[in-house]
């Protein structure tokens, strides 16, 4: 799905963080398989 | 189909490497470890090969599979190899706490990517917020999944769609 010029890659990148976030509020553990550890 | 050439041995590598041959394409690995690049080549089949890392790549379009933390000094080191290359960069530069991004306040990693490439080495920002196993099993109940892709140049993105979207390859790839 094209988002648009290169700049939308910061937008990619922080929808990212927002997803770990989200993930890491929610189960409270880590080490998920998206290239970045979350803390325990 | 052309030949999609992929820089990192990993997860990512792994996932995208197997769905790029999927759809038909010749895939090369390379990897700082020429064993896990011979690896990953025999386990995504299709004829993969093992290309030699910092060597220039036989694909036009290369997939960046390395870690945020690693990719600019892999990039400087392929250095002119990467001229007129579509580049794929699928990293994530956030601290691995999560208190925040690796890259300067003012800028974003693929810009940070792209100031270190050849000058016309086209960078596309793609795959990152897709988890490697979920790529790797294909459609979810028949839905094709969303890769969402961001770049200044239409046409390279169109290649990296068309590479490894579904048209064409529904069965294999859930890209659309
Ligand atoms: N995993 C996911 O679900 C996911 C999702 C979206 C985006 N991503 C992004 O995709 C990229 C790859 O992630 P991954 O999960 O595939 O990681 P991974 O499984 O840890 O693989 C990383 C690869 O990069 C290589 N590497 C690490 N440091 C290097 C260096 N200094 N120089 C050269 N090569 C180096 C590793 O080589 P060695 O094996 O020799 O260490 C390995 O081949 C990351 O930027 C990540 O943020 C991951």
């Amino acid at each position: 799905m094209d988002t648009g010029p290169l700049i939308m890659a910061r937008t990619l990148e922080h929808a990212c963080m927002l997803w770990l976030g989200l993930m890491a509020h929610s189960l409270k553990h880590g080490n998920f398989a998206i290239g970045v550890s979350l803390p325990g | 189909m052309g030949t999609i050439s992929i820089i990192g041995s990993g997860g990512m590598a792994a996932s995208i490497g197997g769905l790029a041959a999927k759809a038909g394409h010749a895939v090369e690995v390379t990897s700082r470890d020429a064993a896990k690049a011979g690896a990953l080549a025999l386990e995504i089949g299709a004829d993969a090969t093992a290309g030699g890392f910092g060597e220039a790549p036989s694909g036009d379009i290369v997939i960046l599979a390395v870690p945020y933390s690693a990719a600019l000094d892999v990039v400087r080191q392929y250095g002119e190899k990467l001229a007129g290359k579509i580049l794929v960069d699928i990293t994530n530069p956030i601290k691995s706490d999560l208190s925040g991004f690796l890259t300067p306040p003012d800028s974003f990693g693929a810009k940070e990517i792209a100031k270190v490439a050849p000058a016309n080495t086209i960078v596309v920002k793609a795959f990152n917020t897709q988890n490697a196993r979920v790529l790797a099993s294909g459609p979810v109940q028949g839905h094709p999944l969303d890769v969402f892709i961001a770049g200044d140049d239409a046409q390279a993105k169109a290649r990296v769609r068309r590479s490894l979207r579904a048209s064409d390859c529904a069965r294999w790839i859930p890209v659309r």
